[in-house]
């Protein structure tokens, strides 16, 4: 019962999309198109009709008028074809700008929900696979085939009455001949569907292989490493698998396919020849036979589309699942914009309770019954090995994931009640991978919002890339990455300066807390030294949180907590923790003992 | 007539038929060369797969014709089903040629398609790094980049489908002219648009796509703005949805305006393509009837005209879409001629007459003597005047600010760029005057820009598909500290490191993946590492135990280090610190803390957030 309102659902939110932006296209569309679906009907009464007046003449009436009238049917036959290919272009020209309209909004919707999706749903192959098909959802081409298969039932009715004047079995015959093809064809395209699966992956993997070496980013190992034969092989043995797994379906399919094609031209030999015999003996018109014959081959054909249309139908039914299924998607952003609890004020403490997470899909606990402050105004270092739950903490306050138990205090009101939006306003963050985003410096630093070019300077200098930009074709509008324009024209940042560049956009937000996550691993010398002083500077104003490997960034922290298997295993500043002599300080030696050789 | 090729087709012919012909030879001669068997076999089912449709027209044609003349003429019904047994065997036949066909097909592709690839991948292989700087070089690299087997077997068949088209329009047109040359005449007449306006659209359908060629990758590129976990989390953070969508909408909107444009005047050529193809048929009719009338021509050969006419027609049509079909694989071989013909400078076609790098493990020594360097094309020198020498394995540790030409220097000791002014010496002699192949092979190194592959751990690796030394594995596991976690792994090496193949797979973290690709570099065990920035994103307990590792074969190979954590330079024999394309220092840690100002202030400027402690 539940599944059943599902379909209605999503056949309804088809109807919905398609008609949403005008409703006359549903209404001249299949008109115009059940119209130039009767063409061939016509196209085939005009035709018979020259050759029956000619063999009248031809059997010695010299009627004059039988002339005319075959030459006035040639000149109806003239206009018939022109008038069907203005009336099926003025249709596809409107099917065109309809289809438009609803895919713009179809895609509106699709970027919405990707910047809403939770980032547990990258984890799920599955849901992104399913994405990608939903993507390619046209409820336009689904309304469309719909209006084809009423217009081929009017055909197929149109041609049935031509046959049915001449003798009605040859609409059964007709139908019979189809059922065989229908089972074949259904096993044609059922094991196509399956086959296409199952080699989607291999086929991928081929491709994978085939592009390898071409990619600027591999050039420099595929030379050093000697990768020629390595990939070749790969690139064989995946083709050779596809073989050696598929052989036996080929050639079945293969067979089917030369069996599928002989059955159809011979069932149309046999019916020449079976209604030919009236004609031989005179006792029907040549017109009438090119008629008959044509209406026999039409209905077939109208039959095989008719059954094709269920098949497809099914598969629209599959892809609206997925697309519903995608766009209904319940996120936690979701929940999050509606929420009118809005946050103000400048100052924020943040609390962990008892908070223990873990992944998705998998079993580890990667934070465990986790319990910490963070006091408005100070700045907390946090150290950790790689794995220990760092970047998993600052996910969780991001709001990216939710603890799996426990909660999340933002002066004292968990986050889950603040309106998101808001929430997202209050936190800049620098992340440990820098994304490359194709887009002018400018509308990057500012998030692609209005700005104040003072302060995109401002931030650009904090982070001591002003020279850089200063030097650049055309200054802060200079395009970031080849991707879109010439070299002349763009900037080509080197690891070290999307760092920094990403630090001067999360200066530029100028949020109360402020996040980063390993963000000197590529700085130089200086620019690490100059950032974190930056940093120790800000902190007066803001809450701020320092992920950092190299522990000498982080000694002038307000607090450090280190975290050990999802735990805080010690916490205080860093002389406390020095003196402790725990886990902390062997750290920090390890690191020290090469300068304080020196 | 169906007008879906003008949808379909996205390039255009530039070639001329004249030079497409060639093109298509020296195709056929390549793959000739690698495999008769599949030349011929592909050959003689094209030629033979294209006579049972043009049989089953004449022979229905003839049937009409006899069914008219019906029994005043035959005696027996016989004589008129006569020429649909024909018609039947054909169909047997055909049907017999087509499983041939579909198998040798696919099959003939593939095997095409993976001797064109090693081709491909040998020159490849051989082509400058330089040349993927320069965006014209590189667009001409992924042109003519593997010319798959399709390519080829679809080249073949156009050619081939239009020899038989052409033969099949001669016999229609004599057929045509036999029942009247004055109609015939107006036929021809009416059928000389087809080339010239069937190519137009296609024309104007290329030029629109090259001009918006650009603007649909950014409209893709907003389209999936958040469609990566990376992009998504930083999208929320910092709020970039209005401007993904606003993007995306002014890109669309742009590409949906000029395609419509263009989409109406394409129907206004097509409904005069239309009308010209119709009006010989009409006029035909009517003609004809009229002759009927008089008795000048049977009502038997009116119907042959009537089916030999839309015949003409479709093959007129057909062979104008094949021979612009085949000029556009023409065009496709010619970037693939052009690819292959890319010159290169350092690894040239006498490669291997050169002298071979003798591979010891006693170690190399290497000197670089007045090193320029600027990017070809640009007049900022990257590197300027650097010389300096390291001995047999010696420990070497390259220091200096973001951009001061320490990854520079190390591409141009591997050769992959060659230096604008100066030399290169390996144990004295020219690194040119070496065999590029045996020179590549000294070195063992990790970029900065390393790769990540979506193949097993253990593949990722070893970079080969061979039995596996699985004491060098070890080894490598431990010195990059990869066994931390691979032995967590479920089957452990064997692991897939994605998940797009494979779902067992696994997704590394970056630090992870890193250290995946020193292990890369330890396993290939050459005499000279090379390791830019090994500890970036590492944890502190890692990196020391990387260090370590370094440590332990310190004096057994040549190592060079690139790295911002001075901390690493004390192990090292010398340093090198640059500055601004410039070596400012060359000498140990302790000569450099003594004598150099700048290692000075910068070892304290990170010794001092160290030393805090110290100092108490």
């Amino acid at each position: 019962m539940k599944k059943q309102n599902k379909k209605d659902g999503n056949i309804r939110l088809i109807l919905k999309l398609a008609l949403e932006p005008r409703l006359w296209f549903v209404i001249i569309i299949p008109i115009l198109t059940i119209i130039s679906g009767q063409k061939d009907v016509v196209s085939s009464w005009l035709t018979a009709q020259i050759f029956n007046k000619l063999q009248f003449v031809v059997g010695g009436n010299r009627d004059v008028t039988l002339l005319k009238s075959a030459i006035i049917f040639s000149v109806l036959l003239f206009v018939v074809e022109i008038a069907e290919w203005i009336i099926s272009t003025i249709s596809a020209l409107i099917e065109n700008y309809w289809r438009e309209n609803v895919n713009i909004k179809l895609q509106k919707k699709f970027i919405k929900k990707d910047y809403k999706i939770d980032i547990s749903d990258f984890d799920n192959p599955d849901l992104q696979s399913r994405r990608a098909v939903a993507q390619d959802t046209d409820p336009v081409s689904q309304i469309k085939t719909v209006i084809d298969f009423i217009s081929k039932i009017f055909v197929t009715i149109s041609f049935a009455f031509i046959l049915w004047q001449y003798n009605p079995i040859f609409i059964f015959i007709a139908l019979a001949v189809k059922i065989p093809t229908y089972f074949v064809t259904n096993k044609i395209n059922e094991d196509n569907r399956k086959f296409n699966i199952e080699t989607d992956v291999i086929n991928r993997e081929k491709n994978y292989y085939k592009n390898i070496p071409v990619e600027r980013a591999v050039a420099k190992e595929f030379k050093i490493f000697n990768m020629k034969d390595y990939v070749c092989e790969k690139y064989d043995t995946t083709v050779r698998n596809y073989y050696k797994k598929f052989k036996s379906r080929y050639v079945k399919d293969t067979t089917n396919r030369a069996l599928l094609r002989n059955y159809n031209r011979i069932v149309i030999i046999i019916v020449q020849i079976i209604i030919g015999i009236s004609v031989f003996t005179k006792k029907m018109l040549f017109g009438d036979f090119t008629l008959i014959f044509a209406a026999f081959n039409n209905l077939t054909e109208a039959f095989d589309s008719i059954m094709d249309f269920a098949a497809q139908f099914k598969e629209f039914h599959e892809k609206n699942n997925m697309l519903v299924e995608y766009l209904n998607n319940e996120a936690i952003f979701d929940a999050g914009e509606n929420n009118s609890l809005k946050l103000n004020g400048e100052r924020y403490t943040i609390e962990f309770k008892n908070v223990s997470f873990i992944y998705p899909g998998t079993e580890k606990e990667v934070l465990h019954d986790l319990n910490m402050t963070l006091s408005e105004g100070m700045t907390y270092g946090l150290v950790g090995l790689n794995g220990s739950g760092k970047s998993t903490l600052v996910n969780l306050l991001l709001r990216l994931y939710e603890p799996t138990s426990g909660e999340i205090l933002l002066n004292g009101i968990n986050i889950k009640e603040y309106n998101i939006n808001s929430y997202y306003r209050a936190i800049a963050c620098v992340f440990q991978n820098t994304t490359k985003y194709a887009m002018p410096i400018k509308d990057y630093i500012a998030s692609g919002k209005q700005c104040d070019i003072q302060k995109v300077e401002n931030a650009i200098s904090q982070v001591k890339l002003n020279d850089w930009c200063g030097e650049l074709p055309h200054g802060l509008d200079t395009m970031l990455t080849r991707a879109f324009s010439s070299e002349n024209d763009s900037v080509e940042p080197s690891i070290g300066q999307w760092q920094k560049l990403s630090i001067a956009r999360a200066i530029y937000k100028d949020s109360p807390i402020m996040i980063l996550d390993e963000p000197s691993a590529s700085l130089d010398v200086d620019s690490e030294n100059e950032i974190f002083n930056y940093i120790t500077r800000l902190s007066v104003k803001k809450t701020a949180i320092l992920i950092s490997h190299r522990l000498s960034n982080i000694i002038n922290c307000d607090h450090i907590y280190l975290l050990q298997d999802g735990k805080i295993a010690e916490e205080g500043t860093h002389r406390k923790l020095m003196e402790q002599d725990g886990v902390y300080a062997e750290l920090f030696k390890s690191q020290a003992k090469y300068y304080q050789s020196a | 007539m169906s007008f879906n090729f003008f949808k379909k087709r996205q390039k255009n012919d530039k070639i001329p038929f004249r030079e497409a012909l060639p093109l298509f030879f020296s195709s056929v001669k390549r793959v000739w060369q690698y495999d008769k068997k599949y030349v011929l076999l592909t050959f003689f089912v094209l030629t033979f797969g294209t006579i049972p449709d043009l049989l089953s027209v004449f022979v229905g044609a003839i049937f009409n014709q006899r069914l008219i003349l019906g029994a005043e003429k035959y005696a027996s019904y016989l004589y008129v089903y006569y020429p649909l047994l024909i018609s039947f065997v054909v169909t047997i036949i055909d049907g017999i040629f087509f499983s041939i066909w579909r198998w040798t097909e696919t099959k003939s592709m593939d095997m095409i398609s993976s001797f064109l690839l090693r081709e491909s991948v040998k020159k490849i292989s051989k082509i400058d790094y330089a040349s993927y700087d320069d965006p014209d070089f590189y667009d001409q690299i992924q042109n003519g980049w593997y010319q798959d087997g399709e390519m080829f077997i679809n080249s073949a068949t156009t050619v081939f489908s239009s020899i038989s088209t052409v033969i099949g329009a001669c016999a229609y047109v004599s057929v045509l002219a036999y029942i009247d040359w004055k109609l015939m005449i107006v036929i021809f007449l009416a059928n000389i648009w087809v080339d010239p306006l069937t190519n137009k659209p296609n024309r104007w359908i290329y030029l629109l796509n090259n001009q918006l060629a650009e603007i649909r990758r950014k409209e893709q590129y907003y389209r999936g703005f958040f469609s990566n976990k990376e992009m998504a989390s930083e999208g929320k953070i910092f709020d970039l949805y209005d401007y993904a969508e606003e993007n995306y909408l002014k890109a669309h909107k742009e590409i949906y305006r000029a395609t419509f444009i263009n989409r109406l005047k394409i129907n206004g050529i097509q409904l005069f393509l239309t009308v010209t193809s119709k009006l010989p048929l009409i006029a035909g009719y009517i003609y004809l009837s009229i002759c009927v009338y008089n008795g000048t021509v049977s009502l038997a050969n009116m119907t042959l005209f009537i089916s030999m006419y839309s015949e003409f027609a479709n093959q007129i049509y057909n062979t104008v879409c094949e021979v612009s079909g085949f000029r556009y694989y023409a065009e496709q071989s010619r970037y693939a001629r052009e690819f292959m013909n890319i010159p290169t400078s350092i690894f040239t076609d006498d490669d291997n007459t050169k002298e071979k790098v003798n591979s010891t493990t006693a170690g190399h020594t290497i000197e670089f003597r007045n090193v320029t360097f600027r990017y070809p094309g640009t007049d900022k020198n990257i590197l300027e005047n650097i010389s300096f020498y390291v001995g047999k394995n010696e420990t070497v540790s390259i220091i200096g600010a973001n951009g001061a030409g320490k990854t520079t220097l190390i591409h141009l000791l591997m050769r992959i760029y060659d230096p604008t002014e100066g030399i290169i010496l390996l144990d004295g002699k020219d690194i040119r005057e070496y065999s590029v192949e045996s020179l590549y092979g000294i070195f063992s190194v990790l970029f900065q820009d390393y790769c990540n592959y979506a193949v097993s751990a253990k593949e990722s690796i070893t970079l080969s598909t061979e039995e596996v030394d699985h004491e060098k594995m070890e080894k490598s596991l431990k010195a990059s500290t990869s066994y931390k976690f691979i032995d967590k792994l479920k089957d452990g090496i064997n692991t897939p490191l994605s998940r797009s193949f494979d779902l067992n797979g696994t997704e590394l973290s970056v630090g992870q993946n890193q250290r995946i690709a020193l292990a890369r570099a330890y396993y290939k065990d050459a005499p000279i590492i090379i390791l830019d920035e090994p500890s970036a994103s590492i944890d502190p307990e890692s990196e020391a135990e990387i260090l370590e590792s370094v440590n332990k074969i310190r004096g057994k190979k040549n190592i060079w280090l690139i790295t911002h954590r001075l901390s690493t330079c004390v192990i090292s024999d010398r340093i090198l610190l640059l500055k601004n394309g410039k070596l400012i220092g060359n000498g140990s840690h302790n000569d450099l803390l003594n004598s150099n100002e700048e290692y000075q202030r910068m070892f304290k400027l990170q010794a001092d957030r160290y030393d805090y402690e110290v100092v108490e």
